[in-house]
């Protein structure tokens, strides 16, 4: 590990520092394969934040388990893994270089040892000035006393900073954080989410925030995918996507989510269910909840065609027929 | 008009032992709040602030240090058997977790006919039938009956749970965030319904949320909750265009937005 995370910006920032290039992830069950993630592509730069949003049980927590190699043996994953442009395999070996931050803090820590106890296994270092340091870093203040107190004895909110501090130690390049806000209360989440931008600047970072929740991704990432039925339905900067949607899933999840002006009125529901892993997806996986869907989303799969500068959307309406 | 629901004074307490010496810790102090027949109420804030456990000593299972919960001018703590059970029915609730409210190892039929078998004394053919119409009612297939918890969606399995209340025609439901478990696409589905039902059947609501979002969608009047107290009520459109308490407005800048 290098220890110097301040250097120059410029020609690093051209190559991204994590490149998935069709991931696929199959569980063998006793009833047949499931497919959890069946084909994902992505990029990840320094000093950036990627936003994978998705409903639960479209496998954007599975996907990035599967780079660190923390899946069960159960699971086979193929496809290719670049880092900072070396092949890498999906055996763990990103573990060196990568950190990853839970939804639960409580469970996150060890409730038998204190918080400095837990930051010097990670960082290696008794030294004391360095343990605070971390914490400092983490949004944390008076750590003298922190470092001798145990994680029961710290809100929610301070408990997904000691995680942060305890990432941190380990000196990252690339931050996967999931669902780092679900589990804290709204006036805690914002705090955080900040949190974890400051840190992309201060060592520039490349950070991926996983999240089914539209708002957070909003607040923080530069770019976002959207994950349905393990595949990526769309791509661009978040802004773009968030405002003007190319796929009709993504259209379909901003329009469901309650909106102070439209207070009494019908929420959009997104009607039927998230094809489950064993099941053969010929075509669009989202034509059967689809409101657009026509003969060509059931006979083709669509590819991620360009919905605009930097936006690509995976929907048969964008692409010109033939 | 007399409220429906009226707590007066309410304080809960949870004891405990710490190191030998008898502690508790004052979960909610000195409430007052009103509900009225047909309204839906919001009470919002964060964890801890004491908004589950006024759920719990509404429906009775917890039983408070002082004060009165009256439900249609009857007094509900200290209320036991049959006059107990007779009031009781008419106030249900629908917790968080789906899951965890259903019994795993039960199929959903039963349970939805359980509350039937212990507060009437219709025929097991009369129950099957009331259960089956409140299926319907919810949006979820006859074929649901006969199947566990495990095998149902999120928003199926918080359907059967919302089905298990309204079978004994309750006049109010105490809902413990009813969608927090739930993705949007779901959670927009399982609120249309409530809004639904309760035109339907003339139902009244008490929804504990920490979703200011969901609560400005469903509500008529919100509570504002912390460490216990209500800080601030005030109709919906009134309390976001003009919250009175700093900690209303922490609480409506902090919230996320799209």
């Amino acid at each position: 590990m290098t220890a110097g995370h301040m250097d120059e910006p410029g020609p690093v920032d051209r190559t991204p520092l994590l490149e998935v290039e069709g991931l696929r992830v199959t569980f063998n069950a006793p009833t047949g394969p499931v497919r959890a993630v069946r084909s994902v592509s992505l990029q990840v730069k320094r000093g950036e934040i990627l936003g994978v949003a998705g409903e639960s049980g479209c496998g954007k927590s599975v996907l990035f388990r599967a780079l660190l190699g923390l899946l069960p043996i159960t699971a086979s994953v193929g496809g290719a893994m670049r880092f900072d442009g070396k092949p890498m395999g999906t055996d763990g070996a990103l573990q060196q270089a990568a950190a990853l931050i839970y939804q639960n803090p409580g469970a996150a820590l060890n409730p038998v040892f204190t918080i400095g106890q837990q930051l010097q296994f990670v960082a290696g270092t008794k030294d004391h000035a360095a343990l605070c340091d971390l914490l400092t870093q983490a949004g944390l203040s008076q750590p003298e006393q922190l470092l001798d107190a145990y994680p029961h004895e710290f809100s929610g909110g301070m408990s997904q900073r000691a995680v942060i501090a305890v990432a941190l130690a380990q000196q990252p390049r690339l931050l996967i954080a999931d669902e780092p806000t679900t589990a804290l209360d709204v006036t805690t989440q914002g705090l955080v989410l900040d949190l974890i931008a400051q840190l992309r600047d201060r060592h520039r970072l490349a950070v991926v925030l996983i999240s089914h929740d539209l708002a957070v991704i909003q607040r923080v990432c530069d770019r976002v995918i959207v994950l349905y039925a393990g595949q990526v339905v769309e791509t661009g900067a978040t802004s773009t996507v968030l405002t003007a949607p190319g796929h009709p899933y993504t259209r379909a999840l901003l329009e469901s989510v309650p909106r102070p002006e439209a207070v009494g009125e019908e929420l959009a529901s997104i009607p039927g269910l998230v094809p489950d892993g064993r099941q053969e997806i010929s075509g669009c996986a989202f034509a059967p909840r689809c409101p657009h869907t026509h003969d060509r989303c059931r006979a083709e799969r669509p590819a991620l065609v360009p919905a605009g500068a930097g936006h690509r959307a995976a929907c048969v309406l964008l692409a010109p027929s033939g | 008009m007399s409220p429906l629901l009226s707590i007066q004074g309410l304080q809960v307490e949870y004891r405990g032992r710490h190191r030998g010496s008898q502690r508790s810790v004052r979960a909610i102090e000195d409430l007052d709040l009103d509900v009225f027949s047909s309204e839906t109420v919001a009470v919002v804030g964060e964890s801890g602030a004491g908004k589950s456990t006024l759920a719990a000593a509404i429906v009775g299972l917890m039983h408070p240090a002082a004060g009165s919960i009256r439900f249609n001018g009857r007094e509900l703590i200290g209320l036991r058997g049959r006059p107990g059970r007779e009031t009781r029915r008419r106030v249900q609730m629908v917790a968080q977790n789906p899951l965890l409210s259903l019994s795993p190892r039960r199929l959903i039929a039963a349970q939805i006919e359980e509350p039937l078998r212990v507060h009437t004394s219709l025929s097991r053919a009369d129950r099957k039938h009331r259960a089956d119409e409140m299926l319907v009612a919810l949006g979820l297939s006859s074929a649901v009956r006969g199947r566990y918890p495990h095998e149902l969606s999120g928003g199926q399995a918080q359907r059967a749970v919302l089905a298990r209340a309204l079978v004994l025609e309750p006049s109010m439901i105490i809902f413990d965030e009813p969608t927090s478990a739930l993705d949007v696409s779901v959670q927009a589905g399982v609120l249309n319904l409530l809004q639904q039902l309760k035109t339907n059947r003339g139902l009244t609501y008490l929804f504990i949320t920490h979703d200011l979002a969901v609560a400005r969608h469903l509500a008529d009047r919100i509570a504002v909750m912390r460490a216990g107290e209500i800080v601030e009520q005030q109709p919906t459109q009134a309390l976001f265009a003009n919250p009175q308490h700093p900690y209303t407005r922490t609480l409506l800048d902090s919230s996320l937005t799209v």
